[in-house]
């Protein structure tokens, strides 16, 4: 008779392999970590689980991830409402914010139009775009999905659809990583920044 | 360029091995399934870091060990390098380039050029248009490794294309979608056909003129692009005109494409036709006349390489000579002259070439003599 792990083991090890960029191997090293940590840290962790995902929700004006509705950047009276800067997810906003120079509002998609994977307008948060739009208070959107094939796609989609509207419809550019070397640069890259070259 | 030294390890049925080359015309003889073409696939493993017969990196280590080196010398006119590949059977490549490991392959590629003519390349001008597209997509990423990322791009936009196809088929009301594929899908495609053709323009000057001195000045060899459902119209456009006609095309084939659910206008459909006289060689050439054809591809491949990056690649002839005649061999040594290093791999031990040359005989994975 060969035995395997209890029961109750074995089911954490096999949730823990559902998280993204998780093997079987760190499951399990993982799952031995929890069983052998405190019982403060391990109740800790599964609160902190349960808590963020009690707490958090989508914001209902601009569908960032927050805990009040509306959501804080939402809220701010210093941000410009005249602009609206358009990301895929959550992260690709928090990114934006790290720069400190966008001083506008967001609205985030969930995700790209991606036929492959049944992801069209509907799929995304564009009807709430739509509304928030009818406002007539946004001068410019500025549409800042992945330079991809799936993330090109929205942002056509996204001028196409509020061009006629008359709303000023503006992509973030592509080009060289500042503070490096253009012989580093990949030619991929270096030939989008060559196409998008401005006069000095 | 020269190829000036080559070890192996491991490799296909040699156990370990070292050749210091020839500079002029390397002959390497032996009966069949003794290793000749193995030789071959190596210094051609060190061009392109993969094998030109099998796509599998396992298949080329000897049965009975656990991995494979090949190592290599390449003198330039900017310098010397040092070519190493290590592949184990866990599937861990080590590339080096002067001892110094290169993460990306594409930084390992390109430093030895090679340019290989085996009867299989006689299918460019007998079948299908997607091995001829094939065939000229391969020599493009060799001379400008950005077209390789445009087609990959193209690809995944087909394939998205396609889903959304299949997906619109009788929702009439949910067509504005495909306006922004079709967008990217000509700006991409566009892209591609334009390179085709620039490429097209310098290549097919030089095969005519190979053609010509082959066959005595009998025979005029053009090479003709066909693209968004044959439209000679495409000959002198530019890019914007290109994108024009491609939109109107895709616009055109709406309902087709919808119907049938696939993309059916593009580069990816396209084909490039040869021509002898006026004649479609695919359909009225000759064996012979066809035969001529692909090895005047070939030759201007090589000048074309020569005219692109200043020097001329290495010449890999595996197993060619036995099917051209002797005039079209007459030929085809002179063009080779003293200029390119070149590699024959045949049967026939008693060819023998005039100039400066390597004679190896090759049996069951071992050279059995050499002479100079």
């Amino acid at each position: 008779m060969v035995y395997y792990y209890p029961q109750s083991l074995t089911n954490l090890i096999e949730e823990l392999t559902k998280l993204p960029g998780i093997g079987p191997k760190t499951a399990q090293r993982l799952a031995f970590h929890l069983l052998n940590t405190t019982e403060k840290d391990a109740v800790g962790l599964a609160r902190a689980i349960m808590t963020a995902r009690q707490k958090t929700r989508h914001c209902s004006v601009c569908a960032n991830l927050t805990e009040d509705d509306p959501c804080p950047i939402c809220r701010d009276a210093n941000r410009d409402p005249g602009l609206l800067c358009v990301v895929e997810q959550p992260r690709d906003l928090f990114a934006m914010e790290k720069t400190r120079e966008f001083k506008g509002k967001y609205h985030v998609l969930h995700g790209a139009i991606s036929p492959m994977d049944g992801v069209g307008p509907e799929q995304l948060t564009v009807n709430t775009l739509l509304s928030r739009l009818q406002e007539g208070r946004v001068k410019e959107v500025i549409v800042a999905t992945n330079p991809n094939v799936e993330g090109e796609a929205t942002a056509l989609y996204l001028s196409r659809l509020l061009k006629p509207k008359g709303i000023k419809v503006t992509r973030i550019a592509h080009g060289l990583p500042v503070g490096g070397d253009l012989e580093y640069v990949d030619e991929i890259t270096l030939a989008k920044a060559y196409e998008g070259r401005r006069e000095i | 360029m020269l190829f000036s030294s080559l070890v192996l390890r491991n490799f296909r049925n040699y156990t370990s091995l070292q050749i210091e080359w020839s500079p002029g015309v390397n002959l390497i003889c032996g009966l069949n399934a003794q290793g000749k073409s193995n030789l071959l696939e190596a210094v051609s493993y060190l061009s392109t870091g993969s094998s030109f017969r099998s796509g599998k990196d396992e298949e080329l280590i000897r049965w009975d060990q656990q991995f494979f080196y090949i190592q290599g010398t390449v003198l330039r006119q900017i310098g010397d390098y040092n070519l190493s590949v290590g592949y184990t059977r866990e599937g861990r490549k080590v590339a080096k380039v002067n001892g110094n490991q290169r993460k990306k392959l594409s930084e390992f590629i390109g430093i030895l050029n090679t340019v290989i003519f085996s009867p299989e390349d006689l299918d460019i001008v007998k079948t299908s248009p997607a091995r001829r597209r094939k065939y000229l997509d391969g020599e493009m990423v060799q001379l400008f490794p950005s077209y390789l990322h445009l087609l990959w791009q193209y690809q995944k936009i087909v394939f998205q294309r396609n889903n959304l196809l299949k997906e619109l088929n009788g929702k009439k009301n949910k067509e504005s979608l495909l306006g922004v594929w079709n967008e990217q899908l000509v700006d991409t495609g566009s892209r591609i056909i334009k390179k085709r053709m620039e490429v097209l323009k310098k290549l097919g000057p030089l095969a005519r003129l190979m053609h010509r001195k082959i066959t005595g000045g009998l025979e005029e060899l053009e090479i003709v692009y066909e693209g968004l459902e044959r439209d000679e119209v495409l000959k002198a456009a530019d890019l914007n005109s290109l994108k024009e006609i491609f939109l109107e095309r895709i616009e055109k084939a709406r309902e087709e494409e919808l119907k049938r659910g696939v993309t059916l206008i593009g580069p990816h459909r396209d084909d490039f036709r040869l021509m002898i006289n006026n004649n479609d060689v695919k359909k009225f050439g000759s064996q012979g006349q066809q035969r001529t054809t692909a090895l005047s591809l070939k030759l201007a491949e090589l000048e074309l390489m020569k005219a692109e990056t200043s020097e001329y690649p290495v010449l890999l002839l595996d197993d060619v000579m036995s099917e051209l005649d002797e005039s079209r061999r007459e030929h085809l040594l002179q063009v080779i002259g003293h200029k390119v290093q070149t590699f024959i791999t045949t049967t026939d031990a008693d060819y023998n070439y005039s100039g400066n040359q390597l004679k190896l005989k090759i049996s069951q994975g071992r050279i059995i003599n050499a002479s100079r």
